[in-house]
């Protein structure tokens, strides 16, 4: 029940700062879908270092793919999906720790920060990169197709 | 002129999109599929977030060269989607080069009224409230003090360093609010309410991809990106401090 309503206030949240970057109101609406469902993945991973793996994994897989269904660039799903998850959280706590003068406290949140921001990364790069590799797969075999059709029209017209 | 035409359609989109926050690649990508359909010869591209040079060799050998100074950097996700379409239309070969640029400088003179977005980035910054455990009290004031830092930093807006000035008073406006409010609301939750408020300042986008970029071999953009997303966070983590650093409370 609690991630009905987690899922619910997440894509509401999204949909705004969709909205406030001047995004479409459909797609950020279809943005705040797939970005809670990242959200959801998150709050149900044990630790917080899995839940930025997964979720942003899951997060890239829906934006590739409804960016293709939209026709807009995927970035705009990712970019709306990581807004909860704050991965920049972190980075500010640690700031706001060296700014107060506890050292030890700021170079632990610093390294979570890290951590979890490089995670994210990698897989929304990973995601992006199998994305590209079958689309140039897709793009050779159309070329190799259509470099047979002609042969074959070249054939048929020697054959007349 | 015709090459001339050709390369000023490619430095117009590519440095659209890099001022609506578009990946460095993505502006790479997009000025070498037109180039494709609409240039003939060879093509070099590079961009990096403050700059995009373009270099096309024609066939006769005579190089054509340009370069776009870029000055603003924001996320404006529709301008992204908008100018996405057009490169789309070109790269099919339903538009030609003199339209699609008529069409990008529209794009770019188009002004849009900042109140409703802000009033949205408010909105958003208090319902992130409520997923982070607060309350309706809790989205009030992560609401006011959201939209009270916007206008506060509306005055910075034609300044060169207004990225830093609006995180320093992203920062530094809600924590004046919470710490009197604090005393005369007794179950309120200032963590929460300060983090919903910042909500939309957070450096989280500029740091995913700035490590994306790195991963993708794009090393200087990369490395910018993370500069400026560690000025953010330096600059939210000062304002927030700045109250307890001064000695008012």
């Amino acid at each position: 029940m609690i991630y009905i309503y987690k899922y619910i206030v997440c894509l509401v949240v999204i949909f705004l700062v969709g909205l406030s970057l001047r995004t479409k109101p459909m797609v950020s609406f279809i943005a705040g879908a797939c970005g809670a469902v990242g959200y959801v993945v998150y709050l149900l991973c044990p630790t917080p270092p899995l839940g930025f793996l997964l979720s942003s994994l899951v997060l890239a897989l829906l934006g590739e793919i409804f960016a293709r269904v939209c026709k807009v660039p995927s970035s705009i799903f990712m970019v709306l999906g990581i807004y909860p998850l704050v991965p920049g959280i972190a980075l500010y706590k640690t700031m706001a720790h060296a700014f107060s003068g506890d050292y030890s406290q700021a170079l632990q949140t610093g390294a979570d920060a890290l951590i979890g921001i490089a995670l994210m990364a990698v897989s929304f790069a990973f995601v992006t990169v199998s994305f590209r590799i079958i689309a140039s797969h897709r793009n050779q075999n159309n070329k190799k197709q259509v470099a047979e059709c002609e042969e074959q029209d070249k054939i048929c017209e020697k054959m007349i | 002129m015709e090459n001339r035409t050709c390369i000023n359609l490619l430095l117009t989109a590519g440095q659209l999109l890099l001022e609506s926050g578009a990946e460095t690649y993505r502006a790479e990508d997009a000025a070498l599929y037109m180039f494709k359909q609409i240039g003939e010869g060879d093509i070099n591209i590079v961009a990096v977030p403050t700059m995009l040079m373009i270099e096309i060799i024609t066939p006769a050998g005579e190089s054509v060269y340009g370069c776009r100074r870029i000055r603003r950097r924001s996320t404006h996700l529709g301008k992204l989607a908008q100018i996405n379409t057009i490169v789309r239309r070109v790269t099919e070969g339903e538009l030609i080069a003199e339209d699609a640029l008529c069409e990008l400088q529209a794009i770019d003179q188009k002004k849009e009224s900042a109140y409703g977005s802000m009033l949205a980035t408010a909105a958003a910054a208090g319902v992130f409230a409520l997923l982070i455990d607060g309350g309706v009290v809790e989205l009030i004031f992560a609401f006011s003090c959201c939209l009270l830092a916007q206008i506060a930093s509306l005055l910075f807006s034609n300044v060169s360093m207004y990225g830093f000035f609006s995180s320093v008073l992203g920062g530094l406006v809600p924590t004046l609010v919470m710490i009197p409010a604090c005393r005369f609301i007794p179950g309120l939750d200032p963590q929460i309410v300060l983090l919903g408020s910042m909500l939309p300042l957070f450096p989280g986008v500029a740091t995913v991809n700035a490590i994306r970029d790195t991963i993708n071999g794009d090393l200087i953009s990369g490395v910018s990106r993370a500069a400026e997303a560690v000025l953010i966070a330096l600059g939210l983590g000062l304002g927030a401090s700045l109250v307890l650093l001064v000695g008012v409370v």
